[in-house]
């Protein structure tokens, strides 16, 4: 056992510091950062993606044949971790990067590799990810979107949900239903690459209780998709898609972006005072945030078990199901926690006066209900542990 | 990084299991509960024979001269077997101060006894002040030409009847500061003076009433240095503290397995229950509290063993571990439904006994206010 990390991943670690730290402005966390979705915002964050890429450090831990440096996936863990704690623009792009990559060099093609790859290790053209369907949330195998075969292309129809992004996506990674009569759920979906240019798609965005409207809705009617953009075997695509969600699951960031938080309030309460007195001097405090503070440690080491995990080429399903349910519900706990603390103030939405902590936290109440549903719902993670972690029957 | 033990330690860990399952069945835990020694002489004298208590010790001493950090890993099995012996109190309590602390004599003395399994110590510390804060240290200890007098009430003390020796905590001198002014002493358990009356507890572990009148202690048996004892014990603490949870991530470990399989066997409507995505849910709450118990308590040990400033993660270790502990035994015990609290049924025997662990050496609340301390408020 040993919970340091190497001197090399420490040295990387203040890489990404401090290139976080020219490329993001002083107050960026306090006020300082484009409200989300806003022209001002994309232009931000496009020019942030450019320079993720520009460093090759989406690529990092690729082979060295598609433009990687073959660099330990802990540098990639390392990066998630340091990205969410300083709530970088856009990190959702960032992973689906991963995802797609992923998929590309375990399932696809070389011609397909030589044409996506140097574009995702860019970072400048942007996927969304076609999972879930009105029909088909966390029972994802009840995908219903057909791709029929018409010789030389699929043709294309049914309507995705939660395609975030798409509204800005250049590409978007889908399994969709191919073989309706194969013997096995699993056996009927392939996946699929499409250009989200096609003729026949409709994008339409969806607005969630903050105010952002980046989840999308979209809809494929008779989109034409080359066979060529069929990635891995047919008929293989449910197997391609429980490998992506075991990587959507398992990022550090679970417990970097609550550990920021809490530096928050223990500055915020030892400086406001209540009758007179410091925040940081109430017991009731003291226990919430101490409590806060051993939850996010938990968490961390839960999550630094998933890299290990990974870097160790073992099973991450139950792991990662394990890190995705702890670190979603402590976010949770850890902003509900921070909106009692501050009282009346909790109200206030960024862009308000009087607004504390910027207002950020009180969006993070909002946004956050996401965290327990988005990648497999926290009763869909309990499942999996039970039955893949533990060996429980299945109903 | 690197979650898995050495391979020494995956030996250590395997053997001992091997040995407490063969040796240590839930019969004679039930045994040793009603007996009045609470412990068994011949588990005693095997476990010696395979140099547990010596584990941590130097080889001056007898000892094996591994690790903190493997000793945990032994006693991990030790508390998924919930070993009846006076282990944790005589090699850890007793053992580290003596070693951290005692002058040549001393450790010559009683370490090589502890490794071969032929002294029991106790530690006499909390008292009906019930704090481990040093204002709760009352007990005195009275200076008289070469020797002190101690007199006053110990509570809790564990093992105090099949005891060799005592380490009491005691007040040597009165002043502003509390840490101040106490001394540790070795005292003969057997000394006149000293009256023993058995707690009724829920864990039915041996914990007692300890009154000193005028005890005789020598002044060559005082623990370090007089007036400084403060020092020792909180040098001993966060071992104390992380030997509770690696027992604690031990029961913890067993109670989840227990459950996991009698949620595949026991079968309601006609499927096993633990199909049954009620019982899955559950099921899945525990893995998570107790990998997260193993990995906090695990962390800090190496941490400690490493020699690293530790007490933010000894604090977080014990908060966490002793709630994620009484969770589990809780799960699992709706998991059992009613079979599992009749008393011929081993959960009950790991639920009655975490509490004992919870507080040693401070609770969950006790542990938070000074992780609160450490992160700046």
């Amino acid at each position: 056992m040993d919970f340091r990390f190497t001197e090399e991943q420490e040295r990387f670690r203040q890489k990404i510091r401090s290139f976080l730290t020219k490329e993001l402005p002083p107050d960026w966390l306090t006020g300082g950062a484009p409200e989300d979705e806003t022209d001002e915002w994309w232009r931000f964050t496009q020019k942030f993606l450019k320079k993720m890429g520009d460093n090759g450090w989406i690529s990092a831990t690729w082979p060295k044949e598609y433009g990687g440096q073959e660099r330990p996936t802990w540098e990639d863990a390392l990066l998630g971790e340091e990205l969410a704690y300083i709530r970088a623009p856009a990190q959702d792009y960032w992973f689906r990067w991963k995802m797609i990559a992923a998929l590309l060099l375990h399932f696809g093609n070389d011609e397909q590799r030589k044409q996506h790859l140097p574009g995702i290790a860019s970072g400048q053209v942007y996927w969304c990810q076609g999972f879930s369907e009105p029909g088909a949330g966390s029972d994802l195998g009840g995908v219903q979107v057909k791709a029929q075969d018409k010789g030389d292309y699929f043709l294309v129809n049914g309507q995705k949900i939660w395609t975030t992004g798409a509204h800005r996506a250049h590409w978007c990674f889908a399994p969709l239903m191919s073989d309706p009569d194969a013997p096995k759920r699993s056996r009927m979906l392939s996946m699929f690459l499409i250009d989200m240019k096609s003729p026949g798609i409709t994008v339409r965005r969806l607005e969630s209780l903050e105010g952002v409207a980046h989840l999308c809705e979209t809809f494929f009617d008779d989109v034409k998709v080359p066979k060529e953009n069929m990635v891995g075997e047919r008929g293989r695509g449910w197997l391609a898609a429980m490998a992506l969600v075991n990587i959507e699951r398992s990022g550090l960031g679970f417990a970097s972006m609550p550990q920021r938080i809490l530096e928050q309030f223990v500055e915020y309460c030892k400086e406001t005072k209540l009758n007179g007195r410091p925040l940081a001097e109430n017991p009731l405090i003291r226990h919430k945030l101490a409590e806060m503070a051993i939850e996010i440690q938990v968490c961390r080491l839960l999550a630094y078990r998933v890299a290990w995990v990974q870097a160790t080429n073992q099973d991450v399903t139950s792991v990662g199901a394990i890190i995705k349910l702890f670190g979603s519900e402590l976010m949770q706990r850890v902003v509900a926690t921070g909106l009692e603390i501050l009282g009346p103030y909790a109200q206030l939405v960024p862009g308000s006066g009087h607004a504390r902590l910027a207002g950020n936290i009180t969006r993070d109440y909002m946004w956050n209900l996401s965290l327990t549903i988005a990648g497999g719902t926290s009763e869909i993670q309990r499942i999996i542990i039970a039955t893949q972690g533990l060996g429980l029957p299945r109903m | 990084m690197d979650f898995a033990l050495s391979e020494e330690q995956e030996m250590l860990r395997n053997s001992s299991r091997d040995f407490l399952v063969k040796e240590c069945p839930k019969t004679l835990v039930r045994q040793m509960e009603e007996d009045k020694t609470g412990y068994s002489p011949a588990l005693w004298k095997g476990m010696a024979g395979l140099g547990w208590m010596g584990l941590a010790y130097p080889e001056t001493y007898e000892g094996s001269g591994m690790t903190f950090l493997d000793l945990a890993v032994l006693i991990e099995e030790l508390g998924r077997a919930i070993v009846p012996a006076p282990f944790i109190n005589t090699v850890v309590y007793c053992g580290m101060p003596i070693l951290m602390a005692g002058n040549d004599e001393q450790k010559k003395e009683f370490l090589p006894k502890i490794a071969k399994g032929e002294m029991i110590m106790s530690l006499a510390f909390t008292e009906p002040s019930a704090t481990w804060k040093p204002d709760g240290v009352e007990v005195k200890a009275t200076a008289e030409g070469d020797h002190f007098l101690i007199s006053g009430t110990k509570l809790f003390t564990q093992d105090a009847h099949t005891a060799n020796y005592l380490l009491v905590v005691a007040r040597t001198k009165e002043s502003k500061n509390k840490a101040e002014g106490i001394t540790l002493f070795l005292v003969d358990a057997k000394s006149p003076g000293i009256k023993l009356t058995p707690l009724k507890t829920m864990g039915s572990d041996k914990q007692f009433e300890v009154v000193f009148t005028k005890v005789k202690a020598a002044k060559k048996n005082i623990l370090g240095k007089l007036d400084h004892g403060w020092e020792v014990i909180e040098k001993m603490l966060p071992y104390g503290i992380l030997a509770q949870c690696a027992w604690m991530v031990g029961g913890a470990q067993q109670v989840l397995e227990m459950t996991v399989n009698y949620a595949k066997e026991r079968v309601q409507f006609g499927r096993p229950i633990g199909s049954f995505q009620a019982i899955q849910q559950k099921c899945a709450n525990m893995v998570t509290d107790v990998d997260g118990a193993r990995f906090i308590a695990y962390e800090a040990a190496w941490k400690l063993s490493e020699g690293m400033p530790c007490a933010l993660e000894v604090s977080m270790a014990k908060a966490w571990v002793s709630e994620a502990y009484r969770r589990t035994c809780a799960e699992g015990h709706q998991i059992h439904g009613g079979i599992g609290f009749i008393k011929d049924h081993d959960m009950q025997l790991y639920y009655r006994r975490a509490k004992a662990s919870e507080l040693a050496f401070g609770d969950s609340d006790y542990h938070r206010e000074l992780v609160a301390q450490q992160i700046g408020l």
